[in-house]
């Protein structure tokens, strides 16, 4: 079942066009990572999906239901997070956070029951009764998170979550959207950390200068993703580079180590027997899969090349 | 709806802004005291107070009410929520509204304090409770006014605007209520009601009304149809 799904989005402030013909299906319980360069448009298109902003044309279902016309109750079913999080600077966390969870008509009773759950799972228990202008952009972070979950939304927009994280809040943040998916949450998440997201993401979307440049999800992207061979040798390097270019391969040189592309996964076994064959005598011979920050740019850099043209 | 209301209470109560408002007040009070009767110094300093506080300290509060969300950007948390856009902007006008009336609640028991300390002889209930009246309603035209610093806040998505131009109002409310035109005109209506009532009429109250009714609706308006960037 699509949770999220756009038809023709398009916005344009003023002149300028920053989100153009943008189709978004976003299956439940996925964890879609929305990809894009600064600029290419994700917190525009997260606005619009949140009702912040109007679109000049197209049309946005949650849960099949047209944004357009959805009731006010029903935004109690999701949670946000859009660019930095900020909060009443005055306030100490736990105020914030009561208020927020007021504002979200959570029970009385079952506030501070939350409040302390979240707090452990997203190690802000030390600093509930710090003031939010007294703390780190990190666990200004998490007070945001903490916002986004208090009232446990089925759907989750989240805009650059992990910016500004240690390591280890970084492994509490994805255990977590990890736990809520597992559970059933749509998790619709933008990040510049795509190793994180690598760790974390069933479903990808790729937006470039306002458009949706693919939309694909894991088993997808583990097929396309291209592997290179490296190869390490201690002599005869440029020779054994020029006899890998002679067989039509792309050979590129890392210290002693080269990198090969253009092989197919079946002729692995056939090159390394050619090579020994040759008297080269290599001291690694292993695949390199490519990781979605590769397979990112090289997507983004077919489009740039395409348009520089 | 009293949810909200209780936590835009609590944001503006807790920012000290009313505290800070009434201390400057209080301590203004003991400025430039001429009168020497009861009945002239109520009607000083009430007069006073429309103008300083009525005028120029609620302008400031409207603004800062609705230019901190912009500011510290917390205006987004307050788009997607269980509760329609237009319930929180009533929420914030009615906190506003209740805190300036317990200002001026306590800045005329302040003015009486005061009057009290300097020992300013007999006290002629009649009079005074006809100029407590016409305060009241300069307060209630007052406070409708700032309703627009609302929509200005918004519009411009922050403080600098609204407080410049609640300035501007002052200035020209005072200029023009000196003219006979002045009770047309909303700014000048508050401090005519509280220093010649006899000079507003019902088009005064129209056009007070009628700025109240485009803060509020227009703040709505914007709240729920305006595109919210940063």
């Amino acid at each position: 079942m699509k949770v999220i799904e756009t038809k023709g989005l398009s916005k344009q402030f003023g002149k300028k066009r920053v989100i153009t013909n943008v189709n978004l299906n976003v299956d439940q319980g996925s964890i879609y990572g929305f990809l894009g360069l600064n600029g290419a448009g994700k917190s525009t298109t997260m606005r619009l999906l949140l009702k912040m902003i109007r679109p000049t044309s197209g049309t946005i279902f949650i849960e099949g239901r047209d944004v357009a016309t959805l009731p006010a109750d029903f935004w109690n079913q999701v949670g946000y997070m859009i660019e930095t999080p900020h909060a009443y600077p005055n306030f100490t966390v736990a105020e914030n956070l009561i208020m927020y969870a007021k504002q979200r008509l959570i029970p009385q009773k079952q506030i501070m029951e939350r409040i302390s759950t979240l707090s452990r799972q997203l190690l802000l228990t030390p600093y509930l009764h710090a003031k939010i202008k007294d703390l780190s952009l990190g666990n200004n972070q998490k007070v945001g998170l903490a916002k986004t979950l208090i009232h446990q939304p089925k759907i989750l927009l989240l805009d650059e979550p992990t910016n500004g994280l240690d390591p280890e809040s970084l492994v509490a943040v994805r255990n977590t959207l990890k736990e809520l998916a597992a559970n059933g949450t749509t998790i619709f998440i933008s990040s510049h950390l795509l190793g994180e997201m690598e760790e974390m993401v069933t479903q990808i979307g790729i937006l470039a200068h306002g458009r949706l440049l693919r939309e694909l999800d894991f088993d997808q992207f583990n097929r396309e993703r291209k592997s290179k061979l490296a190869i390490q040798i201690d002599a005869k390097q440029v020779a054994l580079t020029n006899f890998l270019t002679e067989k039509g391969l792309t050979v590129s040189s890392t210290g002693k180590q080269l990198l090969v592309s253009g092989v197919a996964t079946a002729d692995y076994a056939s090159l390394l027997n050619a090579i020994e064959n040759q008297d080269f005598r290599p001291t690694t011979f292993q695949p390199i899969q490519e990781d979605l920050e590769s397979f990112f740019l090289r997507q983004i850099g077919d489009v740039n090349n395409v348009s520089n043209d | 709806m009293l949810a909200m209301i209780e936590i835009e209470l609590k944001k503006i109560w807790r920012s000290k802004m009313p505290i800070y408002l009434f201390l400057a007040f209080a301590i203004l009070l003991f400025f430039h005291i001429q009168s020497h009767t009861w009945n002239d110094f109520i009607s000083e300093k009430l007069n006073w107070f429309t103008m300083v506080m009525g005028m120029m300290g609620f302008g400031i509060f409207s603004s800062w009410q609705f230019g901190r969300e912009y500011q510290d950007e917390t205006f987004k948390d307050l788009l997607a929520l269980p509760v329609s856009r237009n319930k929180i902007i009533c929420a914030k006008l009615v906190a506003l509204a209740v805190t300036e009336v317990l200002l001026s609640i306590l800045s005329v028991v302040w003015i009486f304090a005061v009057g009290l300390f300097l020992h300013l002889g007999t006290f002629h209930l009649a009079g005074i409770g006809t100029q407590l009246v016409n305060f009241g309603l300069s307060m209630v035209a007052a406070i409708g006014l700032t309703f627009l610093f609302s929509l200005i806040a918004s519009l411009s998505r922050g403080i600098l605007a609204p407080i410049s131009v609640s300035f501007a109002t002052l200035l020209l409310g005072k200029l023009v209520a000196a003219d006979t035109i002045g009770h047309y005109f909303p700014w000048s209506v508050p401090m005519l009601q509280a220093a010649q009532p006899s000079s507003i009429n019902a088009i005064s109250w129209l056009a007070v009304g009628l700025i109240a009714c485009i803060g509020v609706f227009g703040t709505m308006v914007w709240w729920t149809y305006g595109d919210h960037t940063d």
